[in-house]
C-alpha cells in the first residue's frame, strides 16, 4: 500500500468512525474515479467498479470487466477482488449480507440505478458529503503529489509549445504531448484545445484543423500523478501577438491575479469568482462570465480533473487550507476569440502557493 | 480519458450508413412496444450511441433519445458552445443541451408510455431519480437484450474501420519494437503511443506484464518499470470510437508463437495445442452495449472482436491478442 493511500485510508477510518458508519460503497469509473480512489486506490481503466469499504479496513472490489479483475488484483492486494457478470445485481446481494449495519454510498449522482432504485433489505444513506470534505482537503502528501503533477504540466506545455507549428494539425499537437507523459511514466493527461481566432468560442477535443499564422491556440493539460492531477491553462499567439490579442489578453491577466490575490484559507468559492468576474464588468466584458460563454471560473483539482467546488459566484463553499484549485477566468473575448489562463495552486492559511513556472502572459511562439 | 483525434469523415461511415443502424433500433423497439428509447454515455460508456450517431464524449454525460421513428436526440450536460463541435462530428438530430439530463428528459418523455433504457440498471442515480420522478404514467423498461439484438452483424462500415484501427495498432507495434531494444516502459509506451497518435488514433492504452516470471497481470504502468527477460504487452487502440486490442510476448524462446497462431488459430480457438504450445484460456471480448470491449462466451455471428489467448510455452505464460471477425460460424483474423 503506497503512503498516501495509508494517510487516505487513516483519515477515511477516523471520518467512519465520527459518523457512525460500518461500511461505505463508492462507486468508480474509467472517467471519474475520485471516491474509487480515494477508498481503495484502484483506478478502473476501462469499465466500472463499486467497492464496499468497512470502518475495520476490509475491501471488498466488486469489478466489472475481466481486464480491470485482474489488474485489481495486482494493485491492491489488500482487497477482496470480485469480477462480476451483474455488477449491480452481485452488490445488492452483498448489501442485503450487512444485516442492521449502518451502511452509506457515494457518490450520489453516480450511483447505478440497480443500486440507488433497489428494493434493498438496508437503509443505504448518502455518504457523498464525508467523503467530499475528505477529497476537498489534501493531507502534505497528497499535495506533494500534485506539485509533481503541476511540475509535468509545466514540462508538457513547453512541448506543447515546440509542437505547436503552422500546418500541424490539432490532434498532432495532442499526440507530441501524450508522447511526451507516457516517456516520463505519466499515465494519465486530459487536455481539450482551441485554435484559430476571433470564431473560436471554446476547446474541444483535438480535431483535423490545421494551425495558422495568427492562431491563438489555447490548451488546458491535466496530467496526472499517482492519482492526483494538476492543470496548467495558457494561450499562445503562432506569430507576432497583435494589439488587439495583447489588450484583451491584459482583461485576463488582471482576472486570474484579482482571483488569486483573495485566495485563502476561508474565502469561499463565490467570493473567487466575483474578484474574476468584476474584473471583466469593469471592462464592460461581464456578459462573457455568464453561462453562455463560460462554464466556471475555476474549479478543484485532485483525484478528478475537475473536483468541487466550481468556483462560480453562486457556490458558497468555503476554501480551507490544504484544498487544491485552479483559479482560471476562460472565456470568450469579442474581439479576439477564445482565450484562457490559471494553473493549480494550494491554498494555505494566508493565501495559497502555485507550483507553475510558467509566466502569466500571452506566449508566442514563431509563425 | 485522454482522447486524441475526433472527427467524423463521412467516406469512412455515411449518414445512410448511421440512419439504418438507428432504423434496425426502430424496428425491433416497435417488436419489443417501446414508445421511446434511451441510451445513456459517459467517457467509458460511448459505445452504443457511438455506433448509433458517431458521437464520442470526452467529457460529462449524455442520454440519446430514438424516437419510433425520425432522428435520434441527443440531451448532453455539455455546455451548449459545444453543441457545433458536436454536429461536425457525429450525425444526429437536436442537441439538447441542459445541466438538469433527467428533468428534461422527462419533460420530453411527457405522453409516452413504455419507455426502453438499454442497462437500465447502470443508469446513473443523478440521472435516473429525476427522470423517474418527473416521468407521469410511464414505466422505465430494461431494453438490453433488444439493443443486443440488433447490435450485429456489423455493417461495412463498421468492419472497414475495425481493420484500419487493427492495421494502425499492428503497424504501430511493428514499428515499436523493431526500432529499439527497449528495457523501460515508459520509453516503449512513448514510441507506440506517439505514431499512433500522429496517425489518427482517438485512443491508446498499452499495458504490459512488466516481467512474466514475476506477474502475468496486463496493467497499465504508472511510473517506468524495468522490462524483465520475457515480458508481455497489450495494445488497446481506438479508431472513430471503434476498439481493437493486439497483445504479444516478448520471450527468447525459439517458436514463433505468431506464426503458430496464423496457421493454427482454428485449433488454438478450441482450445487444442500442440507439445510445445499449450493453450490455457481463450477469451472472446465484442461490442455488444455500450462498452467498447465485454468479455463474452463466444462472438456474436458477424461481429468484429478480439480474442485473448494465455499460452503456456514450456510452463512459461505466453499472453497474445488478435483482433478478429466472426464471419458465418468462422473466426477470421482482421491482422
Amino acid at each position: 500500500m503506497t503512503p498516501v493511500h495509508q494517510e487516505r485510508r487513516r483519515r477515511l477510518m477516523a471520518a467512519m468512525v465520527e459518523d457512525g458508519s460500518d461500511a461505505i460503497l463508492v462507486y468508480g469509473n474509467a472517467w471519474q474515479c475520485d471516491y474509487l480512489r480515494y477508498v481503495t486506490d484502484f483506478p478502473p481503466l476501462e469499465g466500472e467498479v463499486l467497492a464496499l469499504f468497512f470502518v475495520d479496513g476490509q475491501t471488498r472490489l466488486f469489478v466489472e470487466t475481466a481486464a480491470d479483475a485482474t489488474r485489481a488484483k495486482v494493485e491492491v492486494p489488500y482487497a477482496d477482488v470480485v469480477h462480476c457478470e451483474d455488477l449491480t445485481g452481485d452488490v445488492c446481494v452483498e448489501l442485503g449480507r450487512l444485516g442492521n449495519r449502518s451502511v452509506r454510498s457515494a457518490p450520489a449522482s453516480l450511483m447505478p440505478y440497480g443500486i440507488s432504485g433497489a428494493d434493498l433489505p438496508i437503509d443505504v444513506e448518502d455518504g457523498t458529503p464525508l467523503i467530499d470534505k475528505l477529497l476537498l482537503i489534501k493531507s502534505p502528501i497528497e499535495i506533494e503529489a500534485v506539485r509533481r503533477a503541476a511540475e509535468i504540466a509545466d514540462r508538457g506545455y513547453k512541448i506543447f509549445m515546440e509542437a505547436c507549428q503552422v500546418g500541424r494539425a490539432e490532434y498532432e499537437l495532442v499526440a507530441e504531448i501524450e508522447t511526451f507523459f507516457r516517456e516520463a511514466g505519466c499515465p494519465e493527461n486530459f487536455m481539450i484545445v482551441g485554435s484559430g481566432g476571433v470564431e473560436v468560442r471554446g476547446m474541444h477535443p483535438p480535431g483535423e484543423r490545421r494551425i495558422q499564422a495568427g492562431d491563438l491556440v489555447t490548451t488546458e493539460l491535466t496530467p496526472a500523478v499517482d492519482g492526483y492531477y494538476a492543470q496548467v491553462c495558457r494561450t499562445l499567439v503562432v506569430g507576432e501577438p497583435s494589439k488587439a490579442q495583447l489588450s484583451a489578453f491584459d482583461v485576463y491577466i488582471e482576472a486570474v491575479e484579482a482571483g488569486n490575490a483573495i485566495l485563502k484559507a476561508g474565502v469561499t468559492a463565490s467570493e473567487v469568482a466575483k474578484a474574476e468576474n468584476d474584473v471583466f464588468r469593469k471592462y464592460d466584458l461581464g456578459i462573457y462570465c455568464t453561462s453562455e460563454y463560460t462554464r466556471v471560473r475555476g474549479h478543484g483539482v485532485g483525484l478528478f480533473v475537475d473536483n468541487p467546488p466550481h468556483i462560480l459566484e453562486d457556490v458558497q463553499t468555503v476554501l480551507p487550507a490544504g484544498s487544491t484549485v485552479i483559479v482560471h477566468p476562460n472565456t470568450y473575448h469579442p474581439d479576439v476569440g477564445y482565450m484562457v489562463l490559471g494553473e493549480a495552486a494550494v491554498v494555505t492559511e494566508d493565501g495559497y502557493e502555485t507550483f507553475c513556472t510558467l509566466p502569466r502572459e500571452l506566449l508566442s511562439v514563431a509563425a | 480519458m485522454r482522447r486524441g483525434l475526433l472527427a467524423w469523415d463521412e467516406a469512412e461511415v455515411s449518414a445512410t450508413a448511421l440512419d439504418a443502424r438507428v432504423e434496425r433500433c426502430q424496428a425491433a423497439m416497435v417488436t419489443a412496444r417501446f414508445d421511446a428509447l434511451l441510451v445513456y454515455n459517459n467517457f467509458p460508456r460511448p459505445a452504443a450511441v457511438s455506433w448509433l450517431t458517431h458521437f464520442v464524449p470526452y467529457w460529462s454525460q449524455g442520454v440519446l433519445l430514438v424516437p419510433k421513428s425520425g432522428a435520434p436526440e441527443y440531451f448532453v450536460s455539455l455546455s451548449p458552445r459545444v453543441a457545433g463541435w458536436i454536429d461536425e462530428t457525429s450525425h444526429m438530430g437536436a442537441v439538447i443541451s441542459t445541466p438538469r439530463l433527467g428533468v428534461d428528459l422527462a419533460k420530453r418523455l411527457e405522453g409516452e408510455k413504455r419507455i426502453g433504457v438499454v442497462e437500465l440498471n447502470r443508469l446513473p442515480g443523478g440521472v435516473a431519480k429525476p427522470l423517474i420522478d418527473g416521468l407521469n404514467g410511464a414505466t422505465l423498461e430494461d431494453a438490453t437484450a433488444m439493443y443486443r439484438s440488433v447490435r450485429h452483424p456489423a455493417d461495412d462500415a463498421e468492419i472497414a474501420i475495425t481493420r484500419k484501427a487493427a492495421s494502425l495498432a499492428q503497424s504501430c507495434l511493428d514499428n515499436a519494437l523493431s526500432s529499439n531494444n527497449y528495457t523501460h516502459t515508459g520509453p516503449l509506451t512513448a514510441a507506440i503511443e506517439g505514431p499512433a497518435r500522429l496517425a489518427g488514433a482517438e485512443e491508446v492504452l498499452v499495458e504490459f506484464a512488466a516481467d512474466l516470471a514475476d506477474n502475468t497481470a496486463l496493467r497499465r504502468i504508472d511510473g517506468n518499470l524495468p522490462l524483465g527477460d520475457r515480458y508481455a504487452l497489450r495494445l488497446s487502440l481506438a479508431y472513430k470510437g471503434h476498439w481493437v486490442r493486439i497483445g504479444l510476448t516478448q520471450d527468447n524462446h525459439t517458436i514463433d508463437v505468431a506464426s503458430w497462431l496464423i496457421a493454427n488459430l482454428d485449433a488454438a480457438l478450441a482450445g487444442e495445442g500442440t507439445e510445445k504450445i499449450a493453450v490455457a484460456q481463450v477469451q472472446f471480448e465484442a461490442c455488444i452495449g455500450s462498452p467498447p470491449l465485454s468479455v463474452m462466451e463466444a462472438l456474436p455471428d458477424g461481429a468484429t472482436g478480439v480474442v485473448n489467448f494465455t499460452l503456456l510455452i514450456d510452463g512459461n505464460t505466453h499472453l497474445t491478442t488478435v483482433p478478429v471477425l466472426s464471419s458465418d460460424g468462422a473466426i477470421i483474423r482482421l491482422t
